[in-house]
């Protein structure tokens, strides 16, 4: 693979090209209430050809890899149409790396069907058996096995292969007309051994589905908010960390003034970073999908913006340094500026000194999702509790929580010191760019004064 | 070469469909005023359903070289698979509905770079501050579909889309807007949706305070997802057959407003998720799911119509809606919001299925709205939500427009719904 792709870069009159080639073969297989739902298998090979001309991209994507150097061609010629400025990348020394997977106690490839399936009916009865309402479940199991292969005009060459594993679980419950579900994942880049012993994430599903039926809706209205650690890294991720990568600021000088580095974005507590090289991390790679290495970048530190999530192209044209955040989620997709492990440092109060002095508040936990605009946020918590004179309170649903990001971090007037990371197997999107394994990390936080949706 | 594998498929499966697509596209992409790349691209898939012993396995590969492997493996699969109890389709009268225009593929790259920077100048000359967005492509899809019942068909899609849009950042205060219009077959005007973004632009130049409060919402046809989510999944057979759906046995209840109907509809000439048949070789039709406010259909694939003693209706395979159509009402927007003393209007919603949408609960941003003031659209709302459950809204639909537009396999007029709960901080 390597010889064929550097012949097809080695004549090319680009001012930068690249070219990335994937193999994956991915199996799943499922239960949706007590029976069998799906099993499927696909396997893929295909490749992008990236071209740089005067400035300007020209992509293309394919998987009839017969012909490499037509695709170069092809990239090339789409972009001169584009290019009418200088190409500028940042410098970054050519690297040469073959990156074995992680440890893999058991290759997924190597376990039969059947024991695969047993794994997952395993978990699925559990859950149906835990409570006499719920209703039905879903419970689903996934591995990927993926090889990349990357070359570029500059010398760099990288062979990485890359396993995933994840297992989703959710349970329905049921009374009447009303339906509540809960759900628990898991996601790691490991073997066969990682879906193992998930016994209790089914029974917390399960229990919490169940729960929720006789919770309240909570109460729209304004309040303190706890957010604990799951909630707290989707926060940092959405809300923040989407507006630090710089593929949205290189150009936009307005962008650019709000997220100016040096500015005041929090209190002193408040440190945030994205770190591609934090060990064992959802979103760890030891290069990014640019053959940069990753490394740990402060985005907030001690309250100031101090750094953003770069790819070589906005690293180069904002004269910063390129900080390895380049990630393409498939073969069919050139790299764009991503994040990788993001996560809020702990500092040093206990949960005990969040809570003590609300009068009124909410705890709200874990995430169905979140979705992010400019500066708005709406993130869903799975469930929460009310928060009555400093103590938790009675279970609610359907807590949502918006706002505006820059207000929200100036409002975290606590953070914690129990730093958790969510291990449950989600991902992020971006265009159509879904779902890349990221890793999200935060201690309890407390917030003033936030949105939560609801009827009044 | 994929007769052969049906014909390998066929000696130990009971039922099995084999299919190849071939796909290609090719775009241009503007953001933040620059042609930021074209793009093209090729590929193909090759996919594999068989049964046997009464159990379906699937199995895919983007390889057409490997179409034995592909095959042996759907079969290994297959005998852990889900329940099966049904007979590929055979040869049938499909639709005359039309999918394709040659006229597409033949744009070249250049037009499609020049009718995006034709769009940015629209928008920077009204308003040089707002970073713009545009795109503007074509794809282009080839599909054969064979089965052991006999079946054997080709057809061929094509889609044209643009779009346009931008951010305009004042202090901390941001506004996006973004609009597309996506066709199979190269009719969106330019210069038409750039005047629409444009429209939005305007009627956001000022922000206004927003009390939190009941009142009347109108929905945008972009908007008219906050409704036909939770409905789609509701209507879904699997869900139905399932009991995730709070639908589930309530056929023929009433469900909405008199004047609110829902038809899939997969046979509308050129329309996004048109064509003769669905993934499973089943013909596409026309299935009214609500008709004058009441529950008349659920969709159905072939798996979930056989465990559930009824027929596909084309949808399969997922139970999923091919083109959804709101029919149109009398009252023009402009009536709406003359209507409206004190009042709402969404055009954009934002954390959309995060609540627990199958129950039909919703809360969502309003990510862009405006707000009506005796009877006029005062300014732009920030920072609130509107909540509340969309089986609740179906019988608030106190009026219903007479514009419908077409967003993706989506055609929607304007939809006033008497009152919904808005939450807003003060």
């Amino acid at each position: 693979m390597r010889n064929r792709m550097a012949d097809a870069l080695r004549d090319t009159s680009a001012d930068y090209a690249e070219i990335r080639i994937e193999r994956t073969e991915q199996t799943g297989l499922g239960f949706r209430g007590p029976e069998m739902d799906a099993i499927s298998s696909s396997s893929s090979l295909g490749g992008v050809a990236r071209a740089l001309v005067k400035g300007g991209w020209g992509i293309v994507t394919f998987n009839d890899l017969s012909d490499l150097p037509a695709n170069i061609r092809e990239a090339v010629a789409c972009a001169r149409l584009v290019g009418k400025e200088k190409s500028h990348l940042a410098e970054v020394e050519p690297i040469e790396k073959t990156i074995p997977p992680p440890k893999m106690q058991r290759d997924f490839r190597g376990v039969p069907l059947a024991e695969k399936r047993q794994l997952v009916k395993q978990y699925n009865d559990l859950m149906l058996g835990l409570h006499p309402k719920i209703q039905t479940t879903s419970a689903r199991y996934t591995d990927r096995y993926r090889e990349v292969y990357f070359a570029n005009t500059q010398g760099s060459y990288f062979a990485e292969t890359r396993p995933d594993v994840t297992v989703g679980l959710t349970a329905v419950a049921r009374d009447g007309d009303l339906v509540q579900r809960a759900h628990e994942g898991f996601g790691r880049a490991a073997g066969f051994e990682a879906a193992l012993d998930l016994e209790a994430k089914a029974e917390t599903a399960a229990k919490r589905a169940a729960d929720l039926l006789v919770a309240p809706p909570v109460q729209g209205g304004t309040y303190t908010v706890i957010v604990n650690e799951k909630l707290g890294g989707v926060f940092a991720h959405e809300a923040f960390g989407h507006l630090s990568e710089a593929d949205a600021v290189y150009e936009n000088e307005k962008l650019r003034d709000l997220m100016v580095l040096g500015k005041r974005f929090g209190p002193d507590h408040l440190n945030i970073l994205d770190d591609g090289s934090y060990p064992g991390g959802r979103g760890t790679h030891p290069l990014d999908d640019e053959g940069v290495p990753t490394r740990k970048n402060y985005l907030i530190k001690d309250g100031i913006l101090v750094g953003r999530l770069h790819n070589r192209e906005t690293a180069g044209k904002m004269n910063e340094d390129a900080t390895g955040n380049a990630r393409a989620v498939a073969w069919n997709f050139p790299p764009i500026v991503r994040m990788t492990n993001t996560y809020i440092e702990p500092s040093d109060a206990s949960f005990q000194d969040l809570i003590k002095d609300v009068d009124l508040g909410l705890y709200a936990c874990d995430m169905i999702g979140g979705q992010t605009m400019c500066e708005m946020f709406t993130f869903s918590a799975a469930y929460g509790y009310m928060i009555r004179s400093g103590e938790v309170a009675q279970l609610v649903r359907d807590v949502v929580l918006t706002g505006n990001v820059f207000q929200t971090l100036k409002d975290i007037d606590l953070v914690a010191d129990d730093l958790a990371w969510d291990d449950g197997g989600g991902g992020c999107g971006k265009g159509p760019q879904s779902p890349l394994p990221v890793g999200f990390g935060s201690p309890h936080l407390r917030i003033q004064g936030v949105v939560v949706g609801g009827q009044q | 070469m994929i007769e052969q594998a049906l014909e390998i498929a066929a000696k130990r499966a009971q039922g099995a469909e084999i299919s190849l697509t071939t796909s290609r596209f090719t775009n241009a992409q503007y953001q933040d005023d620059k042609l930021k790349h074209v793009w093209v691209s090729q590929s193909t898939h090759l996919a594999a359903r068989v049964i046997v012993n009464g159990k379906l396995g699937r199995a895919h590969t983007t390889d057409p070289q490997k179409v034995e492997s592909v095959v042996a493996r759907a079969i290994e699969l297959a005998q852990f698979g889900s329940e099966a109890d049904y007979q590929c389709p055979g040869p049938a009268d499909f639709p005359q509905v039309k999918t394709y225009d040659p006229e597409v593929e033949s744009i070249p790259k250049q037009d499609l770079v020049a009718v995006g920077a034709e769009m940015l100048d629209l928008i920077k000359t009204y308003n040089n501050d707002i970073k713009v967005s545009a795109s503007a492509g074509w794809s282009v899809d080839e599909r054969r579909l064979i089965n052991s019942s006999g079946l054997d068909i080709r057809d061929q899609g094509s889609f044209y889309g643009i779009g346009i849009g931008g951010e305009l950042i004042r202090g901390t205060d941001m506004l996006a807007v973004y609009l597309h219009r996506d066709w199979r077959t190269p009719v969106a005007d330019p210069r038409d949706l750039a005047e629409r973004a444009i429209e939005q632009f305007r009627l956001a130049e000022r922000n206004v305070p927003l009390a939190a409060k009941s009142m009347p919402v109108i929905l945008t046809p972009r908007a008219s997802s906050l409704l036909l989510y939770s409905l789609q999944l509701g209507a879904n057979g699997k869900n139905v057959l399932k009991g995730d759906s709070p639908l589930a046995g309530r056929l023929g209840e009433k469900l909405a407003a008199d004047a609110f109907s829902l038809i899939d509809d997969g046979t509308i000439d050129y329309a996004p998720a048109s064509g003769p048949c669905d993934g499973e070789g089943v013909a596409r039709r026309r299935t009214p799911i609500i008709e004058n406010g009441r529950l008349n259909a659920f969709l159905y694939d072939l798996e979930t119509a056989s465990k559930d003693g009824t027929k596909s209706t084309g949808n399969g395979p997922g139970c999923e809606p091919s083109n959804l159509v709101i029919p149109p009402g009398r009252m023009s927007l402009a009536e709406m919001i003359e209507g409206t003393r004190e009042g709402l209007l969404i055009e954009h919603v934002m954390g959309l299925g995060q609540s627990n949408i199958m129950n039909g609960d919703f809360s969502v941003n309003v990510s862009l709205g405006y707000k009506i003031e005796n009877g006029e659209i005062v300014g732009r709302v920030k920072d609130a939500m509107v909540a509340g459950n969309v089986y609740d809204a179906l019988n608030r639909i106190e009026a219903i427009g007479s514009e419908p537009e077409w967003a993706w396999a989506t055609c929607a007029p304007h939809l006033k719904i008497d009152a919904l709960s808005v939450v807003a901080k003060a």
